[in-house]
C-alpha cells in the first residue's frame, strides 16, 4: 500500500518537474524558431539599434571561438591524458587525475578571472578572440581530460601487453589505445566543445564585444557570441530587440540538441 | 609536430600586433549605448570597410579603457570625476570631452500608480531607505512596499543620480541595483510598487514619468535647465596619441565629426535623446 | 620473454611523443598553478590593507567613503546554494529512483535522454527566461517585485537538475546486482530494496549534490540577471538578494588595474576559488569512505 503511494508520488514529481523544464524551455525557444528561419537573421548584421537585420557576426564569432578552442584544447587534452593513462601509474596518477578534477569544479567566472589577468594583461594580449578562446580551452583541456582518460583506461591491459611483447614503442601502443577508446574521446570533446559553447562569463570579460561593425579580421580583433549577444540585448536594449535575443536563444538551443545528438548516435554506436 | 605549428603560429600572431588594424573602439556608458550603436551603423554604411566594436557596461568602464588603453572612444552620461581627472594629470594624458546629446534622468513608476509628482528630498529618502512604503509619501496613496530600483555602480546615469539627488550619500542596500535599464522599465511596466529612475531616452508609453519638484521632464525643461536631474552625454577621448593635437583625419577623427554633424545628431533624437547641436 | 628492441626512428619518434605528452600534462598541471597564483597575487592587497574588515556587511566600493565587506553576499551565496542545491537534491533524488525503480524500459530510455539533452542548455538561456517571463509570473502571483531569490532558485533548479538525476542515476545502477538480489532473496519489501540501493550508491548520490551546489555557489549569468541586486539577506522569498558572483560579473569592467576594487573583486574570486577546492576535497574524502563503507 505505502509502496503504491510512494510509486505514485514519485510518478507525479517526475513527470511534473519534467514537464516543467520543457515548459520553460519551449516558451523561450519555441517563439523563437520562427526568428531563425526569418530573412536574414543568420546572415545579417544587425541593423537600426539591433531591431532588425540578424546575428551573423555573432555567429561568426562563436564558431570562431569553438574552432579556436578545438584546436587548442584538443590535442593537448588529449596527449595530457595519453600521459595520464599510458604513462603514470599509482600515485603520481592519482594526484594528476585529482588535479583535473579540481579544475572542472572551479567556477567559470574564475576562469574569466585568470584569463584577464594572465592572457589579456600580464601577457598582454588585450582582449579578443585569442584571449577568449585561451580562457575557454584553460577550462575545457582539464574537462576532456578527465572524461577520455575514463574510456583509456577502459581499453584492456592486454592489448597493451601484447603490443609491447611485439616490440611495439609506447607511441604506437597509444595509437592503439586511442583507436579502441575513440569514441568515448569523441563523446568527451563533444561535450567540452558544447560546454565551451554556451559559456558566458568568461568569454565576457576576456574577449567579447556587443556590437562590431566587422568580423574578426585576425584573432586579435574581439568578437561577438552568440550567448553574449543575448546577455548584450536583454541587458542594453529595449523593447524592439528582445525578438533577436529570443531568436539567439532558440539557436542555441538547437545546436546544443545537435551536438547532444551526436553524442546519443556514438553511445548507440558503442553499444552495437 | 601540430604543437610546433601551433606554437610557431602563435608567435606570427603575437609579433603582428604591432601591426594592429585601425580599429575604432568605443566603450562605456549603457546609456549613450543606442546612440552610438545607430552611429555606428550610419557609418558604416558611409565606409563598408570600417573595423568598429561598440560595448556598453556602464560609464566608468569607458573611461577604465581609456587608462587602460584598451578603447579609443569612451561614451560616458557623466563628467570626469575629480579622483579621474587627478589620476589623468599625473598620467600625462588628456581626455577631451565633447558634449554629444542632452538627457534628462526620468523618474518613472507603474502606469497605475496615482502619484503624478515628487520632490528631491521625497527621492532622495526612499533611495537611502528613510522612506518605504507608498502611504508615507503621501497618505493617500495605497499602502504598498516601495520596490525600488536602481543601475550598478558603473553606470553613470547612477554616478549623476547619485550626486544630484542621493547627495553622495549611500544608497540603501536594499535598493535592487539591476544591469540594465531594460530590466528596470520591465519592472516598471508591471510592478505596481516600483520606482526607477532611467534615461529619458529610455520612456516609453507604458510607463509613467513623475514631475520632479513641480517640473515635468520634457525636452524643453532640460535644455534649459529647468528640470532638476538632467546631464549632458559624453564621449571622452584621449589626445595624447594624437600627439597633443586635435586629430584632423584617421578613424577617430572621422567618427566624432560625423557625431557631431546635423546628421549623426539627427540620430540622436531618433534613440531618443536631446540633440546638442541641432538636428536639421 | 626476450623484447625485440625497437628500431632507431621509432626510438625517435617515441622520444619526442615522451616529450610531447609530458609537455601537454605539465600544460594542465602549470595553468592550476597559474590560476591559484594570479588570483591569489591579485587578491592579496585587498586581504592585507583590509583584513577582517571584509566580512563585514557594507559593500560600496565606490562611494568616496568607500566599504569592502563582503559579508552579506557570501551569507547570500551559501543560502542560495543551499536552498536551491537542497531542491535539486531532493527533486534529483526522487526522480532517478522513479527512473530507477519504476519505470518501464521505454519510459526510462525516453526521460533519460530528455535529461541528457538538458544537461547541456546554457545557463544565459535560463536567465532570459527568468528576467523576461517568470518575473511576470512572480508578480502575478503577488510578488512585490519579480528579480528574487525565488526566481533565482527556480532557474538554477532547472539548470542544475538534469546533471543532479543524471549522476544519481548512474550511482543507482552502479549498484550491485548481487546487494539487491540478495535483500530481496531476504525477504524485504521492494521500499527496503530500494533503501538498501540508496544506501550503497550513497557516497555517489552525495557527490551528486556537491557537485550540483558547487555549480550553483559558481554560476554567474542567471543571478547576474534575476537576483535582484539588493545587497541585503533575504527576508523571505519576493526578497531581491546579490550573492557573491553577481559582483564579479557586474563591476568587474569598471575596476581601475590593481585598485583596491579590483583587488575585492579578485579576492571574492579567491574565495569561490577555496569554496570549490573544498567541496572537491569533500567529495573525494567521501568516495573514499564510501569505498571502504562497501567493503563492509
Amino acid at each position: 500500500m505505502v509502496e503504491a503511494i510512494i510509486r505514485n508520488l514519485f510518478r507525479f514529481i517526475t513527470y511534473l518537474i519534467v514537464a516543467m523544464v520543457l515548459f520553460v524551455l519551449g516558451y523561450i525557444v519555441a517563439p523563437g524558431f520562427r526568428y531563425i528561419f526569418q530573412q536574414g537573421f543568420l546572415t545579417e548584421f544587425p541593423r537600426s539599434g539591433m531591431t532588425e537585420g540578424g546575428i551573423f557576426p555573432a555567429l561568426v564569432g562563436s564558431a570562431f571561438m569553438v574552432l579556436l578552442v578545438f584546436a587548442i584544447s584538443v590535442p593537448l587534452a588529449i596527449l595530457a591524458s595519453i600521459f595520464l593513462s599510458e604513462y603514470l601509474k599509482g600515485r603520481l596518477s592519482a594526484i594528476f587525475q585529482s588535479i583535473c578534477s579540481t579544475m572542472t569544479a572551479i567556477p567559470s567566472i574564475v576562469y574569466g578571472l585568470f584569463g584577464l589577468v594572465f592572457y589579456c594583461v600580464q601577457l598582454g594580449m588585450g582582449t579578443s578572440l585569442l584571449t577568449a578562446s585561451l580562457s575557454l580551452s584553460t577550462m575545457t583541456i582539464p574537462f576532456i581530460v578527465t572524461s577520455t582518460t575514463e574510456f583509456l583506461k577502459a581499453v584492456p591491459v592486454d592489448i597493451r601487453e601484447a603490443a609491447m611483447s611485439l616490440g611495439a614503442s609506447k607511441f604506437q601502443v597509444s595509437i592503439m589505445v586511442i583507436r579502441g577508446a575513440w569514441k568515448g574521446m569523441l563523446t568527451a570533446v563533444l561535450l567540452g566543445m558544447g560546454k565551451s559553447f554556451g559559456e558566458t562569463a568568461p568569454i565576457l570579460i576576456t574577449g567579447t564585444v556587443f556590437y562590431a561593425t566587422q568580423l574578426p579580421r585576425s584573432i586579435h580583433d574581439p568578437v561577438m557570441a552568440l550567448p553574449t549577444t543575448i546577455y548584450a540585448i536583454v541587458v542594453n536594449l529595449g523593447e524592439r530587440s528582445q525578438w533577436m535575443a529570443q531568436g539567439t536563444a532558440s539557436l542555441m538551443v538547437i545546436f546544443v540538441v545537435i551536438i547532444y545528438s551526436a553524442i546519443q548516435i556514438l553511445r548507440g554506436v558503442r553499444k552495437g | 609536430m601540430r604543437k610546433v605549428i601551433l606554437v610557431g603560429w602563435m608567435m606570427v600572431m603575437v609579433m603582428s600586433l604591432s601591426l594592429f588594424a585601425t580599429n575604432l573602439v568605443v566603450r562605456g556608458s549603457n546609456t549613450v549605448y543606442p546612440i552610438t550603436q545607430l552611429w555606428l551603423e550610419a557609418f558604416k554604411e558611409m565606409d563598408p570597410e570600417v573595423v568598429a566594436t561598440l560595448e556598453g557596461a556602464g560609464s566608468s568602464t569607458g573611461i577604465r579603457g581609456l587608462f587602460n588603453e584598451t578603447t579609443d572612444i569612451a561614451n560616458s552620461s557623466r563628467f570626469l570625476s575629480a579622483r579621474e581627472i587627478e589620476d589623468m594629470n599625473q598620467a600625462g594624458r588628456y581626455f577631451v570631452s565633447l558634449v554629444i546629446a542632452y538627457d534628462g534622468i526620468a523618474v518613472v513608476v507603474n502606469k497605475s500608480n496615482p502619484i503624478e509628482e515628487i520632490s528631491l528630498e521625497t527621492l532622495k529618502a526612499i533611495y537611502t531607505g528613510t522612506i518605504n512604503n507608498w502611504n508615507q509619501i503621501d497618505p493617500n496613496l495605497p499602502s504598498g512596499r516601495i520596490a525600488v530600483f536602481s543601475r550598478s555602480t558603473a553606470s553613470g546615469t547612477y554616478e549623476t543620480w547619485s550626486e544630484k539627488v542621493l547627495l553622495n550619500e549611500r544608497m540603501h542596500p536594499s535598493v535592487q541595483v539591476v544591469e540594465s535599464t531594460q530590466a528596470e522599465v520591465e519592472n516598471i511596466r508591471r510592478n505596481v510598487n516600483s520606482i526607477a529612475y532611467i534615461g529619458l531616452g529610455y520612456v516609453t508609453d507604458e510607463l509613467k514619468v513623475l514631475r520632479v519638484n513641480g517640473i515635468s521632464c520634457t525636452v524643453d525643461n532640460v535644455l534649459t535647465g529647468l528640470y532638476p536631474i538632467s546631464r549632458p552625454l559624453f564621449m571622452f577621448f584621449d589626445l595624447k596619441p594624437f600627439g597633443f593635437k586635435w586629430p584632423d583625419q584617421g578613424v577617430v577623427s572621422d567618427f566624432i565629426t560625423f557625431a557631431l554633424s546635423p546628421k549623426g545628431q539627427a540620430l540622436v533624437a531618433q534613440a531618443g535623446y536631446i540633440p546638442a547641436y541641432g538636428d536639421k | 620473454m626476450k623484447r625485440n628492441r625497437p628500431s632507431l626512428g621509432a626510438d625517435f619518434s617515441n622520444h619526442v611523443f615522451r616529450i610531447l605528452v609530458f609537455i601537454s600534462a605539465a600544460t594542465v598541471v602549470l595553468s592550476l598553478v597559474g590560476i591559484i597564483f594570479f588570483i591569489v597575487r591579485e587578491s592579496l592587497p585587498a586581504m592585507q590593507n583590509l583584513g577582517f574588515s571584509l566580512f563585514e556587511s557594507d559593500w560600496y566600493p565606490t562611494h568616496w567613503d568607500a566599504s569592502y565587506g563582503i559579508g552579506i553576499m557570501l551569507v547570500n551565496t551559501i543560502l542560495i546554494a543551499a536552498f536551491a542545491g537542497g531542491l535539486v537534491w531532493i527533486v534529483g533524488m526522487v526522480i532517478a529512483l522513479y527512473l530507477k525503480e519504476y519505470a518501464r524500459p521505454k519510459e526510462r530510455e525516453g526521460i533519460i535522454r530528455i535529461i541528457e539533452y538538458l544537461t547541456g542548455i546554457p545557463s544565459v538561456v535560463f536567465g532570459f527566461f527568468g528576467i523576461v517571463i517568470m518575473a511576470q509570473w512572480l508578480l502575478n502571483a503577488g510578488a512585490w517585485t519579480g528579480l528574487n531569490f525565488l526566481n533565482a532558485s527556480i532557474m538554477l533548479f532547472l539548470l542544475t537538475l538534469p546533471i543532479m538525476v543524471s549522476l544519481t542515476y548512474q550511482s543507482l545502477e552502479s549498484v550491485p546486482v548481487e546487494i539487491r538480489e540478495g535483500a530481496i532473496a531476504m525477504g524485504s519489501k521492494p521500499l527496503g530494496v530500494m533503501a538498501m540501493s540508496i544506501r550503497v550508491a550513497f557516497p555517489g548520490i552525495l557527490n551528486a549534490a556537491i557537485i550540483s551546489f558547487n555549480r550553483i555557489v559558481g554560476e554567474t549569468m542567471i543571478v547576474l540577471m534575476v537576483s535582484g541586486g539588493s545587497n541585503l539577506v533575504p527576508q523571505s522569498f519576493f526578497d531581491p538578494f546579490r550573492p557573491l558572483t553577481v559582483a564579479l560579473g557586474s563591476e568587474m569592467g569598471e575596476v581601475e588595474l590593481r585598485s583596491l576594487h579590483y583587488s575585492t573583486l579578485f579576492l571574492i574570486g579567491f574565495v569561490l576559488l577555496v569554496f570549490s577546492f573544498g567541496l572537491t576535497q569533500l567529495s573525494a574524502e567521501i568516495a573514499k569512505r564510501g569505498e571502504r563503507w562497501l567493503k563492509r
